[in-house]
């Protein structure tokens, strides 16, 4: 067994994965993780991800930081056990499972990843002897319900947004039905870094929308734009918000907990103050229609490109319309403790907006092509 | 109906000098692919006929798998004529995949999920790749007007696709939503995947090199096409269904392999963790192609968390 805490980390080649592991290598000197992932995955190209992280976070070694962590091949569903003797030759002594299906529409392989596999894992992790096993869901695993949500297991709420949201509660409850002492986080949406903006994951939540903005209306400029944009408050956090809640709630919270990682709901801005913001910086239309609900948009007499776009946001435009409401009584005792959680406020989220528009060729393509008619217009 | 005949003009034969090596491959690529589609379109028809409620309706749709025969015509005539190698088979599997789901939907006598794979789903796409090729500023003449005389024809299967699905929904709507949705999760990836120059087998048949076909060649790109194609999709159900009912549909759309740079959501969206997932080949990667890519089976997949799912 090698010296220092050995951590098998799933998920590590996705967005939060790749933050959990620099925070754990940044923030815990004597961990090293042992991260499984698919055989098609380069492992450079993670190094590569995991650097650059490290480098913007401030990290002076990082190459010996990455001498931490270890790849390993994940085998295929029903073999996961194939891996206890690395686990013990790693010396894993806690498990943090970030590895999740994230496709709304495939309910069989929603069940069986986000459910099946964290089932397997656990088998795995009890037969490891793992003291504890730190589970990321989702601050949205209680589905739609219309209470405040709470920092304990959901019971069966009246619907769910997607199987995402109802495969998240169920694996929560194998987690806790395991015997295994556990912490389970759920992240609201997660955006880029509040100081710069700078953002590795996939074009999910927020940068869903901006990436469909971006693909789908800015080849032309639109007179008008119709927005589905409830006055309902978004509740976005930040990356390194997420980061440093997690490392502080793995370091600091008792067994058995559960933490929602969630925006101050004071802070948090609505769709409608989003909208406004990216269309003051790109699209600049002569006028915004807004609206509060998606049956009283015009589907079929808006432009095809916004139609395309409605339609293809519309699952989360609707989950983002619902009113949820979550206690943060955790986090809240985090911070009072010292935590450094930056919300993400208007201005912090511009900063991101901007990384994006900056780095985005067709953007850039459509406000040189609109220069004059945006400066005439002041 | 009738497919508009299109004579070889004198002297059109010989095509333009303004267009490249690079340009003739990708007419190559597209013109065998789009002779696939016709290939399964004319094999759809023929098999759904005894499906059809009444003779006429029948008799409509032999027509119907009657003027893919010609387009399948008029397509090795504009090879020969521009000299470039087509194949008259159906090479990319995709297009083995769709015909699959039609033939299980015939088998369980289900004619509203037959009309929208064969006439909404690969029409609309036809109209796709029509419209893109008889834009006579991107391509050579010849091909222009190929293009623009099969998509007379497509826009008018559409056209009767829609007639009957709207008998349809108003006799059953239930039955016509629950096939839409059927249908749509089985051959829209499969369509979409092919918008593309990225390939299988094809290139390798026609001796390309893959790698270098760019749609650049016609003033476009993946991109755009995948966006046009989106757009167009929509309409189509639009001009049947409620968006209720569609809206859903179209989201599963950002999780398609290849949406990252299109749509919103994922550099790969679709999402998995299991090895199966592990030889996931970007399908829609511009130019790629190699052996590996070949090789690779096309699960949905995908694993690590990220964050921004709502």
């Amino acid at each position: 067994m090698r010296a220092g805490r050995g951590v098998l980390l799933t998920g590590a080649s996705g967005y939060l994965g790749s933050l959990i592991a620099t925070t754990l290598l940044l923030g815990e000197p004597d961990v090293r993780i042992l991260a499984p992932v698919r055989p098609g995955h380069d492992p450079l190209a993670l190094l590569a991800t995991l650097r650059s992280e490290l480098i913007a976070s401030g990290a002076v070694a990082p190459e010996a930081m990455l001498e931490r962590l270890s790849f390993t091949a994940l085998p295929a569903f029903g073999s996961l056990a194939a891996l206890l003797p690395e686990l013990a030759a790693f010396g894993i002594e806690e498990v943090v499972h970030c590895a999740a299906c994230l496709d709304y529409f495939d309910e069989a392989a929603l069940q069986a990843i986000n459910v099946g596999l964290t089932e397997e894992l656990l088998a795995l992790a009890g037969s490891a002897g793992v003291r504890r096993f730190t589970y990321v869901s989702t601050a949205f695993s209680s589905g739609y319900v219309d209470h405040r949500i709470g920092e304990t297991l959901h019971g069966d709420p009246e619907g769910d947004p997607t199987d995402y949201t109802k495969t998240k509660r169920l694996a929560e409850r194998r987690v806790a039905e395991s015997g295994i002492a556990y912490l389970i986080l759920r992240p609201s949406i997660v955006i880029g870094h509040s100081g710069d903006g700078r953002y590795s994951g996939k074009r999910y939540g927020l940068y869903q929308l901006w990436s469909g903005i971006e693909r789908l209306l800015c080849r032309e400029w639109h007179e008008t734009i119709h927005a589905f944009a409830p006055r309902e408050r978004i509740n976005l956090i930040h990356q390194d918000a997420f980061q440093n809640a997690f490392l502080a709630g793995w370091q600091q919270l008792p067994d058995n907990s559960i933490l929602n990682m969630v925006a101050a709901e004071a802070c948090a801005p609505t769709v409608r103050d989003l909208w406004v913001l990216w269309l003051e910086a790109v699209n600049r239309p002569r006028q915004t229609v807004f609206y509060d609900r998606m049956a009283d948009i015009p589907s079929r007499a808006i432009p095809p490109p916004q139609r395309a776009l409605l339609a293809l946001a519309s699952v989360n435009l609707e989950i983002i319309g619902h009113p949820w409401r979550f206690d943060r009584a955790g986090l809240d005792r985090l911070i009072a403790a010292g935590v450094t959680f930056p919300e993400a406020t208007l201005a912090t989220i511009e900063i991101c907006q901007n990384r994006l528009i900056d780095q985005s060729a067709a953007i850039e393509k459509f406000l040189a092509k609109h220069e004059q008619r945006f400066a005439l217009a002041g | 109906m009738n497919m508009t005949s299109v004579a070889a003009a004198p002297g059109a034969a010989e095509p333009p000098s303004a267009f490249d090596t690079g340009y003739y491959d990708l007419i190559a690529y597209v013109v065998s692919n789009a002779i696939a589609g016709e290939i399964m379109a004319i094999e759809n028809y023929s098999e759904m006929v005894h499906l059809m409620p009444t003779t006429q309706a029948k008799i409509e749709t032999v027509m119907q798998a009657n003027e893919e025969c010609k387009h399948i015509l008029l397509l090795s005539k504009l090879g020969r004529t521009l000299d470039i190698g087509v194949q008259r088979r159906i090479v990319e599997p995709q297009w083995n995949t769709i015909r699959k789901h039609f033939s299980n939907a015939v088998a369980r006598r289900d004619l509203p999920a037959c009309l929208i794979i064969q006439d909404l789903m690969t029409e609309t796409m036809a109209i796709l790749l029509y419209r893109t090729l008889a834009a006579e500023a991107e391509t050579d003449p010849r091909t222009a007007q190929v293009a623009a005389a099969i998509l007379k024809d497509e826009l008018e299967h559409l056209e009767i696709g829609k007639a009957r699905l709207r008998e349809l929904l108003a006799a059953d709507p239930a039955a016509v939503h629950d096939a839409l949705a059927w249908a749509h999760h089985r051959v829209m990836p499969e369509l979409f995947a092919m918008i593309s120059t990225s390939c299988h087998f094809l290139c390798d048949d026609l001796g390309i090199d893959c790698g270098s076909l760019s749609l650049g060649s016609i003033r476009t790109d993946i991109e755009q096409l995948r966006v046009r194609g989106l757009e167009l999709y929509v309409e189509t159900l639009d001009s049947l269904f409620d968006p209720k009912i569609t809206n859903p549909l179209i989201a599963s759309m950002s999780a398609y392999e290849g949406a990252s740079n299109m749509f919103p959501q994922a550099a790969s969206g679709a999402a998995c963790c299991g090895s199966q997932a592990a030889n996931r080949v970007p399908a829609a990667a511009a130019s790629c192609c190699g052996p590996a890519a070949k090789a690779a089976p096309a699960e949905a997949a995908c694993c690590a968390q990220t964050a921004g799912q709502a």
